[in-house]
């Protein structure tokens, strides 16, 4: 057929394309530290977490614990919080859980005490942790994320997009991250998109995008200030969906503002200091 | 740089019940491929996956002509009962 070195072509293919992602400066909204239940690579402490990243084009990162998402929430908040005082300048996604007594602002205060130790960003996981978004708590839980502007992650998977886009609606001030929203939610676009377009609080994380077009869909329906670099690595493999936002047909400003604006704007409105606490 | 020749074994053309594909029509689908650097695809038509064998083959078919040098296609039928048959391929 031809005289390629082949593997010399997929070196320069693969420089090329490492350049091209390392121009955007991603800011990645989703990796995992600790022992995921199932992955080819794990990044247990924050050396493994500093070696992943610098062997990446991906800097900068949100940090989550698999021990928050697998098994319990304070644990898994106490591993996170000392895995970032190993890694300055890192932030972490706090696990929260709604209270079920109301004898004292224990939500509020395990915010805060978060916020201090270098958490930006909460998760809630309902299936996991048995509980619904109709759970009496879960409004209190998500005002006091609210009114510190603290960004919260809640995957797909642990609800459905009636509660989230429900949610959504009365939390207006409370920026909703609809994690792993990517292959199978694309194929559940007549569901998800309404919920989408009528919530302007609702954010698509990049993970599990790796679709053709489907980067561009998001933006064209809902602007790309909504759309967040986000890879799951090392669970997932981070280039699933750098490759598609470094392909993708997407201006150079709106692929800027994916792959770090939007989550700089997010951790920046985050109030850290209580004057109370 | 010297370019590999790509191949994508496994692609999907048309419309389909289960969702709205943002690039469904075979110009947005050979916009990927020449973005991505891939000089052939092999595809599926999406109706022959649900059952409407003849408008997909016949889609199949129209697409191929269009495109002779860069896509190739799969057909698909039940290869079971007494309705089985390739009408359309075999004019």
């Amino acid at each position: 057929m031809n005289n390629i070195d082949y593997t010399l072509a997929l070196r320069q293919m693969t420089d090329h394309l490492v350049a091209e992602a390392a121009a955007l400066e991603p800011y990645d909204a989703l990796v995992w530290a600790g022992y995921p239940a199932c992955a080819f690579q794990v990044w247990p402490d924050a050396a493994a977490v500093g070696r992943g990243l610098e062997a990446s084009p991906i800097r900068r990162a949100l940090i989550s614990h698999t021990v928050g998402g697998m098994h319990d929430a304070t644990a898994g908040n106490q591993a996170l919080a000392a895995l970032l005082e190993a890694l300055p300048g890192g932030y972490g996604v706090m696990t929260l859980v709604p209270e079920t007594a109301h004898d004292e602002p224990v939500v509020e205060r395990r915010i805060a005490v978060a916020l201090r130790r270098g958490m930006r960003a909460a998760r809630i996981l309902p299936k996991s942790h048995r509980y619904t978004l109709k759970t009496p708590g879960v409004d209190r839980l998500l005002e006091a994320l609210e009114a510190r502007r603290v960004p919260l992650f809640i995957p797909i998977g642990q609800t459905d997009w009636n509660e989230i886009g429900t949610l959504a609606l009365a939390h207006a001030g409370l920026a909703i991250l609809v994690e792993s929203a990517g292959h199978h939610e694309y194929l559940n676009m007549r569901a998800a998109l309404p919920w989408l377009e009528k919530a302007a609080n609702l954010l698509v994380p990049t993970n599990r995008q790796f679709l053709a077009g489907g980067l561009e869909l998001l933006v064209e329906r809902l602007g790309p200030e909504r759309v967040l670099f986000a890879s799951g690595q090392p669970i997932e493999d981070p280039w699933s969906t750098l490759a598609l936002l470094v392909k993708s047909r997407l201006p150079e400003a709106a692929r800027r503002l994916i792959a770090h604006g939007n989550l700089e704007r997010l951790l920046e409105a985050v109030v850290v200091e209580d004057s109370e606490e | 740089m010297n370019t590999p020749f790509i191949i994508d074994a496994h692609a999907h053309l048309g419309p389909t019940q289960a969702f709205e594909a943002h690039h469904r029509e075979l110009d947005a689908y050979m916009d990927i491929l020449d973005r991505l650097g891939i000089e052939l695809s092999f595809f599926s038509a999406m109706p022959t996956l649900e059952n409407d064998f003849e408008t997909g083959h016949r889609m199949t078919l129209e697409v191929l002509g269009k495109y002779p040098d860069r896509l190739r296609a799969t057909g698909c039928s039940i290869p079971i009962g007494r309705k089985f048959r390739w009408p359309i391929l075999k004019t």
